[in-house]
């Protein structure tokens, strides 16, 4: 481990710990590469924490490029290979109405070309069904004027963990990790020359420098704040979205929606919750202060009753808003925007060192941060091995494993097996030998099945700084309750294994509750705002 | 819009006209009924995608009602790691995890009496017999593979 960034410079800084950052950070310390990240909150608490968490083939691209379409289809399945736990089918049903904007044949012409590119990411070929068998397995599906379906899978996956076990790898490579830090200003030569950032942490306000021959801003929605510190102006068109997300899935199977603009929206049953999404609309705001409101909440849901009458009913557990750092293009609606990236090497701006990484979408993470760190060795001018983030399994992925092993000789009830084989792959035999026999199955988090064995695990191994972090390593506070339940534990647990004092824990319980509560008033009805004053009365001395 | 995009774009749609004269004609000539269920249910089976019926759609809302107040779990006490609220509250979360609770004994707790203290109605007894009868019809089905491919498959050749 690197463990005076200041004293000796670095081959990359990397600022911005989002799937793409972790993935460059990665990426480049497999190559041998001497590398630091920095990021000003935790991993994956930017854009990606407010993705659909969908690794997806690019289906839209049919229509203008089908090697995209190829080549999105071949990363997804790299991810498939590099991380086999982390991803589980989503099966979705397109329900065709009379007055869709595209009739059910060329919906399904679509779809007869993608099954041929299905194969490259273990996907399976579509199936079209008649609007009675359409009903049969979804019977909550509106009846009026729908024509049949059709039906498709992509994978899902928990984005904050892909971005935490890409950030683990890179650390297990040597690289340093700094989150809570935040870059106040990049270093420059006498020639413009970007020679490293200043950086700050949001912790300890310590600031100090951090030198390295290149600086890779992967710094999603803030890339264009980060390069204008070196002078340089980069155009991005950030776009708003907002998900609302259920308690629990309450589809079994993804719907297509379509929303009154005609705007694809989606309804995807997600791990043990569902995400309603999303919305997209510019925001030349601070990406770091977003509002999730009612309009959008009401768009929404007016679209998805049109489809799922009774989507009404169903508990909201909170509403997730992040902004896309897409690419600034000008006279397109937002919605058409492509999610293309580019890679751009600053040197013709006059800022020498720094690349940036710019636009993209989750699924083809792995295949920015390949050509990322290309651009970043051209400049080094160093011969260094190609990229193998394809190929080598991130951590957990290396073999596959039998839950049913795991809870009868490890003696865990089934279900939390397999939660843990989920999140940890094949670490979850280390996490269970390494745990107390006591903490094993000792729940913290009863939402999410969280064990105290699992949480110790995390905060001494998953580079954990604050208790809000634990909900990106292993959903702790995740459930519909959102930890108003379990947070004081998980806080007294990460106490005592930091050697905090109490006043310390009772700060991140408030900062956790408050940073929780901006999410949740705009969503809070019915049994949601019941529970609500419940706990916090329960936890009101 | 670049014009290698644009001849991309064209190539794409044209593409696509071929496969609409294509999928046109094999509809023309397809006989027999859809028989798309028994397909879906044969793709998805491992994975545990599978149909709702209309009682478990209506009830489903009702799953989301638990404020955690834990008034079930002390009507009904607790039979080893199972205890009625875990069951609204974490076991039944995801319809295709249901068959990781086949290791609890479901019929060990007092369902009528816990449902009978819930403030905000829970079908606990509805959400237990879900979860059986998913469970029977789950049998011994090992879960579903973690594996991926080692080798990623080829993609089918090119038509001629």
């Amino acid at each position: 481990m690197i463990t005076s960034t200041s004293d000796e410079a670095l081959d990359l800084l990397v600022v911005g710990g989002g799937v793409t950052g972790a993935g460059v950070a990665r990426d480049a310390a497999l190559r041998g590469l001497r590398v630091c990240l920095v990021e000003q909150r935790d991993f994956a608490s930017g854009t990606t924490w407010g993705s659909s968490g969908m690794i997806h083939g690019g289906i839209r691209y049919l229509e203008h490029d089908w090697e995209t379409t190829r080549i999105s289809c071949l990363d997804s399945g790299y991810i498939k290979r590099i991380a086999p736990h982390l991803l589980f089918p989503v099966v979705f049903l397109v329900p065709v109405y009379a007055d869709a904007k595209l009739g059910i044949e060329v919906m399904e012409v679509g779809l007869e070309a993608y099954d041929r590119f299905q194969p490259y990411k273990a996907g399976r070929p579509h199936v079209r069904l008649s609007a009675d068998e359409a009903l049969i397995l979804e019977p909550g599906l509106n009846p009026r004027g729908l024509v049949g379906a059709l039906t498709m899978d992509e994978w899902g996956v928990d984005a904050a963990r892909l971005v935490v076990l890409n950030a683990l790898d890179a650390r297990a490579n040597g690289a340093e990790l700094r989150t809570w830090t935040e870059v106040a200003g990049l270093l420059r030569d006498g020639s413009g020359a970007v020679t490293g950032a200043r950086v700050r942490s949001r912790l300890t306000g310590v600031e100090e420098e951090i030198r390295a021959a290149v600086v890779c801003n992967a710094a999603g929605p803030w890339a264009a704040e980060v390069c204008a510190m070196a002078g340089v102006e980069l155009q991005l068109r950030p776009a708003k979205g907002i998900h609302l997300v259920y308690d629990r899935r309450i589809t079994n199977v993804a719907l297509s929606i379509e929303a009154i603009d005609g705007r694809g929206l989606l309804l995807v049953p997600h791990a043990g919750t569902t995400l309603l999404g999303t919305t997209d609309d510019d925001h030349y705001g601070d990406p770091e202060r977003l509002d999730v409101t009612e309009d959008e909440i009401e768009y929404l849901l007016q679209a998805t009753e049109r489809v799922l009458p009774s989507i009404r009913q169903h508990r909201i557990a909170h509403a997730t808003a992040a902004v896309r750092p897409t690419l600034h293009r000008w006279s397109r609606y937002e919605d058409d925007l492509s999610r293309e990236y580019e890679v751009f090497d600053h040197a013709v701006d006059g800022a020498q060192g720094l690349v940036t990484v710019a636009g993209g979408k989750m699924s083809m993470f792995r295949k920015m941060a390949e050509d990322a760190v290309d651009a970043v060795v051209r400049r080094l001018g160093r011969g260094l091995p190609a990229c193998t983030t394809h190929r080598r399994p991130l951590p957990g992925g290396g073999s596959p494993v039998d839950v049913e092993d795991v809870a009868n000789s490890m003696a865990v009830p089934l279900h939390l097996a397999q939660r843990l084989a989920g999140r940890h792959g094949d670490g979850v035999w280390a996490l269970l030998r390494e745990a107390e026999a006591g903490d094993r199955g000792t729940v913290v988090c009863e939402c999410e099945g969280v064990t105290r064995a699992e949480l110790r695990h995390s905060i001494r191994h998953e580079h954990v700084e604050r208790l809000e972090d634990l909900y990106r390593r292993v959903r702790c506070t995740g459930g519909a309750c959102q930890g108003m339940r379990c947070c004081w534990a998980a806080a007294q647990l990460m106490g005592a294994e930091r050697g905090w004092s109490p006043a310390r824990v009772g700060d991140e319980v408030r900062a956790f509750l408050d940073a929780r509560w901006r999410d949740r008033p705009v969503v809070l009805r019915g049994v949601s705002a019941a529970q609500e004053e419940l706990t916090r009365g329960a936890l009101t001395p | 819009m670049s014009t290698a995009a644009r001849l991309r774009r064209v190539a794409a749609l044209g593409r696509l006209a071929v496969g609409y004269s294509r999928h046109t004609m094999s509809r023309l000539v397809r006989r027999g009924g859809w028989g798309g269920l028994a397909a879906f249910d044969a793709l998805y089976r491992r994975d545990r995608i599978s149909r709702l019926t209309p009682e478990e759609r209506a009830a489903l809302a009702g799953h989301g009602r638990c404020i955690a107040c834990g008034l079930c779990t002390f009507a009904a006490t607790r039979s080893g790691y199972l205890t009625a609220e875990r069951l609204p509250l974490q076991l039944t979360r995801s319809l295709p995890e249901v068959w990781a609770t086949r290791d609890l004994a479901l019929d060990s707790l007092d369902w009528a009496a816990a449902q009978a203290v819930c403030p905000t109605n829970v079908p606990l007894g509805q959400i237990r017999d879900l979860v059986i009868t998913r469970l029977e019809a789950d049998g011994v089905l090992p879960p579903a593979p973690q594996l991926a491919p080692a080798v990623l498959p080829v993609p089918p050749a090119r038509r001629r």
